[in-house]
């Protein structure tokens, strides 16, 4: 034989390997190690198992956390479809096109992940992963808050929407363009993405309204209140927005499970009539022997949820517990009704906060814990939720953790939560979304997915006050920018009698 | 343009010479940061972090001119040897040179008396501890750009290539890019003759807007009156900025001042290589250049302090006091870092009044938002114990300062303390990336991995040993930092009651020091420490009541000094100015003094 004729043997050899291999890409599939030894429960992270996810949510790229040679992931649809995913490195990110067909091939179904990983040449795997796949859509982004969770000061912070469909984050506003100044409570009109607004304080403080297409720069601080308005909810109907108005002080715990306490020794609610630029003062909201806070309209507007106690002086904050009550409110007149108290927290030895209605009415999902409202820095803080029709309260176990959990929104549909946890390391909030069934159960909550999944371990920052949004905010941030260095609209004042 | 070349001396002694002379120069650059800058060098390292990471350097690249700014972290990490920062310094100064003796050859410009002002000028820069090596860097990578351009013969080619560099300049060192295009401007208007130049001056201007503006208006999300001046807008330095000037005006000055005096005097300019003339004008100006380094850049006191602040982290508390002792007047920092070492070295109690003392403004740090107090003021909370504090400061000094190795180190030790091994993790993987905190990083990781390595530390045992049990409060500036408190959680912690002590003497609250000198017992003194002997003397002199505790005595050294202190102050209680003077020289290291005539809040000693 020649050596030419070796060479092409040679050549033609690596080709068909070449061949072989592309087509094994091309196809997604590689065959199983034909022998594996079971190692137990699958170790990844984030955990993505046994949870129920929608079936427009991005991929769900995790890292296996063995340590290993190789890793292969097959994953496997309710059909019986299947494709393999592989790893040197332990990062499984699924190619977008494959996840959609396997979600779609799973809808209000089941699919697995087997996942095999090669360790001193020898095969493994874990014990399967089966998750649920609902064709109950989620909005498909979320808009949240990034920041460092400091204490006093901060440096880089921005207000920034997610594409939940995909790994897409857009800067919706973010200080770099503003001063550095600090920006927080963005809120929305019945998750609509065109009525948006949020505070910007220090230099350049206001308070920015985008609404039906235009935006303002208003200041709600009045002589008649206590601040400028704090924590927003707004009206379904679009035209009012109720504040609370609040002077907060922060101190910091000495023991080593406790760091901040945010303490509200003054707060009331206030009534924002955004097409008058007025804000409006309700006596029952704004009783001079209670503290009232963390506003929430009912779906159908026809009442106001909040927290309230009794005023007392703030170093027996560890004594402040607050009950949720409502008031009725008659959209057309822009007036109040009765109130009544929904949750009467303190009489059980707890406190309630962050009212959250669901869209169809019949449940209130709130942060309860031993004391106070501010409950993100509080390790007890879990979400709790209320049947409105028959007033049981239920602790949903299955989304809470041993640390705090608190800002929660539901989705428009009703059918998902979201809400953020310091379950991961105890300081960094991160975000979760629960499916809620219709019978109401919440189901196993996941993080939030993210191209590389280990930008949740690395990131120093803090996703907080989720919302969640039908669509994409198109206004540009430079526009934004631009109406933030301009002067704020002085709203007027009015007591409402 | 015509070539000035005149050769008053044999051209190889001329070279020799200039070569000589550009390495003295070098020579003294090197020595000056390598000796008399060292600690500020030192210092520049540990306000930042170099991550050898993908997403921290594609960061760098949401602004205009982050190449430079990554390319500063990049560089600034191998400061942490201050000698390497030294010689870096030193060879950024040679490129400085060799660039503009490049960049003034083209102006038909030789000599190297020129080329030296850049870097008389940097060195002036790089002396000041505020000043931003990127600034160096955009300036340099410029002048390199223009050197390669001027290169290219004109034609189609030479407007491309013009137009790709602007874009590129703009993305990797922002404002500079303008820098560059002046010069490349310049020596179009000056170096080339005929019309179409300006057609391709013109062509460059419209272009360099346009691209300016679309990627302010669709790229980068900054506002517009910082992205025109990017990196410029950071220089807050009134002394920098104008240095900074000089030296980026210092170009298109020249280029514009060669032509201009050949056409005025109808005669090439004047030679600037090696001859008596010019070596005489280099001495003056380079003796005027150091000393307006030495009068306006070079900062001898924060040098001392950051020296100290470096024996400091050491644990060198003995070189701590020493350099305290050199430094002259006096500083909030100074006070604070001497306190602290004066307790490390058993001296707080017998000895502090032999430093400047102002307040309990020595003792720690007023809560303040700005860059110092948090990166330096965490540092009296960890040694008390008081680990949720110093946590909480480093965690404000990273949010002011951004990412920096001994914020990090602070967080990652205090974590592990609280059993956040999560947070510690987290921390520590920021460290792993880095080239010289990645040994320190693995040691602790391991610990993080296995948590029983941790009883293997004896500083962190120890600092467990002071975690607390109750729990209290702590509000920012409030008067006291829960130095009681602190005790009352752990009897044993010896530096929370000397600080609770010396927090006393210093607001000259005597009643509450007197109320807890039974305390001493409880510590394990056999002596009294002096300045509490001077406090029990004084107080029992003026309320008739003796606070001594029981079992223990007062020495009659003390005694005696203070009777003579008394008949020096009650001879010239009439002339208080001379009994300040007398009694400072022979008692202005008691407490006495300190009590009856240094005013903390005025920081000087009363009249």
């Amino acid at each position: 034989m020649t050596t030419g004729s070796k060479t092409q043997k040679v050549l033609a050899g690596m080709s068909v390997i070449v061949v072989l291999v592309m087509m094994a890409f091309a196809c997604g599939y590689s065959r199983l190690p034909d022998h594996s030894t079971p190692s137990g429960d699958a170790q990844i992270y984030p955990d993505y198992t046994a949870i129920t996810l929608p079936v427009n949510i991005a991929p769900l790229n995790f890292n296996i956390t063995v340590k290993a040679e190789k890793y292969l992931v097959r994953f496997t649809s309710g059909s019986g479809n299947s494709f393999s995913v592989k790893s040197r490195n332990g990062t499984i990110a699924t190619p977008s096109k494959k996840w959609k067909w396997l979600l779609k091939q799973s809808k209000d179904s089941l699919y697995t992940v087997q996942i095999h990983y090669r360790l001193k040449g020898q095969w493994y795997y874990f014990d399967s992963i089966v998750n649920h796949v609902s064709s109950d859509v989620i909005d498909p982004y979320v808009a949240y808050r990034k920041i460092e969770p400091g204490y006093e000061t901060w440096n880089k912070m921005g207000i920034y929407q997610r594409n939940i469909e995909n790994f897409n984050e857009d800067a919706v506003i973010v200080n770099d363009l503003t001063g550095g100044n600090c920006m927080n409570c963005h809120s929305f009109a019945a998750h609509n993405p065109s009525n948006m607004l949020f505070h910007v304080r220090a230099a350049h403080s206001g308070t920015i309204i985008c609404r039906n297409g235009s935006i303002t720069k208003v200041n709600t601080q009045t002589d008649s209140t206590i601040s400028a308005g704090v924590y927003p909810a707004w009206h379904p109907g679009g035209k009012y927005i109720a504040f609370s108005v609040n002077h907060i002080v922060q101190s910091f715990h000495a023991l080593p499970d406790r760091k901040v306490e945010v303490i509200d020794t003054l707060s009331d609610l206030i009534l924002y009539d955004a097409e008058q630029n007025r804000v409006m003062k309700e006596a029952r909201l704004t009783l001079p022997d209670r503290y009232e806070t963390f506003p929430a309209w009912s779906p159908d507007g026809h009442f106001l949820y909040y927290c309230c106690t009794e005023n007392q002086n703030y170093r027996q904050f560890e004594e402040t517990q607050y009950n949720i009550l409502r008031i009725s409110f008659d959209a057309t007149s822009g007036k109040f009704g009765q109130t009544d108290t929904v949750i009467a927290a303190r009489k059980n030895g707890y406190s309630a906060s962050f009212p959250r209605i669901s869209p169809d009415g019949r449940y209130l999902l709130f942060a309860r814990s031993r004391y106070g409202n501010f409950t993100i820095w509080h390790g007890d803080s879990d979400l709790a939720l209320l049947n409105l029709k028959n007033g049981e309260i239920t602790d949903p176990q299955i989304i809470n953790s041993r640390q705090a959990e608190s800002y929660h929104t539901w989705s428009s549909t009703g059918r998902w939560v979201v809400f953020s946890s310091r379950r991961d390391d105890g300081l960094y909030t991160r975000l979760y979304f629960s499916y809620f069934d219709r019978d109401g159960n919440m189901h196993k909550p996941f993080m939030l997915p993210q191209r590389d999944p280990s930008q949740n371990t690395g990131l120093l920052k803090s996703y907080n006050v989720p919302e969640f949004i039908k669509g994409r905010i198109s206004v540009d941030p430079r526009e934004l920018s631009r109406i933030i260095k301009t002067e704020a609209q002085q709203a007027s004042y009015t007591q409402i009698r | 343009m015509n070539r000035i070349v005149i050769n008053t001396a044999p051209e190889n002694h001329k070279r020799l010479l200039s070569r000589l002379s550009l390495y003295a120069l070098l020579a003294v650059v090197f020595a000056l940061f390598a000796f008399s800058n060292r600690y500020h060098l030192l210092y520049l390292e540990q306000i930042q972090l170099f991550r050898y990471n993908t997403s921290y350097v594609a960061d760098f690249f949401t602004i205009p001119g982050g190449f430079i700014n990554l390319l500063e972290a990049f560089i600034v990490q191998f400061f942490h040897i201050s000698w390497l920062g030294a010689l870096i310094i030193t060879l950024l100064c040679f490129l400085a040179f060799k660039l503009t003796s490049s960049v003034l050859k083209k102006s038909g410009i030789n000599g190297i008396l020129f080329s030296l002002l850049p870097v008389l000028i940097l060195t002036a820069l790089h002396s000041h501890h505020q000043y931003n090596l990127h600034f160096t860097l955009g300036y340099l990578l410029s002048l390199a750009c223009y050197i390669w351009l001027a290169g290219i013969p004109r034609g189609r080619n030479s407007l491309i290539a013009a137009l790709l560099t602007f874009t590129l300049l703009y993305i990797l060192a922002g404002i500079f890019a303008i820098f560059f295009l002046t010069l490349y401007l310049l020596h179009k208007l000056t170096c080339v003759s005929g019309l179409r130049r300006y057609v391709h001056i013109a062509g460059v201007l419209f272009f360099a807007t346009a691209i300016t503006y679309t990627a302010w208006r669709f790229v980068y999300l900054i506002p517009f009156e910082q992205f025109l001046p990017i990196p410029f807008h950071l220089l807050t330095i009134p002394r920098i900025k104008i240095l900074l000037m000089v030296l980026i005006l210092y170009y298109p000055l020249i280029m514009f001042m060669i032509p201009a005096w050949q056409r005025i005097f109808n005669r090439p300019f004047p030679d600037a290589s090696w001859n008596v003339s010019t070596i005489t004008t280099s001495l003056l100006l380079f003796i005027a250049l150091a000393f307006m380094i030495g009068k306006h850049s070079y900062d001898r006191k924060s040098e001392l302090f950051l020296r100290m602040d470096n024996q400091y982290q050491k644990a060198d508390w003995n070189g701590v006091l020493e350099t305290a002792e050199k430094y002259p007047g006096q500083n909030q920092l100074v006070m604070y870092l001497t306190n602290l070492a004066l307790f490390q070295t058993g001296k707080l109690s017998d000895s502090m009044f032999d430093y400047p003392q102002s307040g309990t403004k020595g003792l720690w740090l007023t809560w303040e938002r700005n860059e110092t107090a948090p990166f330096f003021g965490g540092e009296v909370y960890y040694h008390l114990g008081y680990n949720n504090e110093a946590f909480r400061w480093a965690f404000e000094a990273m949010e002011v300062k951004g990412l920096n190795p001994r914020s990090l180190k602070r967080l990652i030790k205090t974590s592990m303390v609280n059993y956040d091994y999560a947070i510690a993790s987290k921390y520590l993987n920021y460290l792993r990336q880095t080239l010289f905190y990645r040994k320190w990083a693995n040691q602790y990781k391991a610990m993080v991995n296995d948590t029983s390595l941790i009883s293997q530390d004896t500083e962190l045992t120890k600092k467990r040993k002071l975690l607390l049990s109750n729990d209290f409060i702590a509000i920012n500036n409030s008067h006291t930092i829960g130095l009681e408190r602190l005790i009352d959680n752990h009897s044993d912690n010896r530096m929370a009651f000397e600080y609770l002590m010396a927090s006393y003497l210093l607001k000259k609250e005597l009643g509450s020091f007197s109320a807890n000198l039974h305390r001493l017992e409880n510590f394990g003194y056999e002596d009294i420490p002096v300045h509490y002997e001077e406090a029990i003397l004084l107080y029992a002199g003026l309320t008739g009541n003796n606070p001594l505790p029981k079992g223990y005595t007062i020495r009659n050294t003390t005694r005696e000094k203070y009777r003579n202190y008394a008949r020096i102050f009650a001879a010239n209680r009439h002339n208080m100015p001379k009994a300040t003077d007398v009694l400072f020289k022979q008692y202005g290291n008691t407490f006495w003094f300190y009590m009856q005539f240094v005013n903390p809040n005025l920081n000087q000693v009363n009249q």
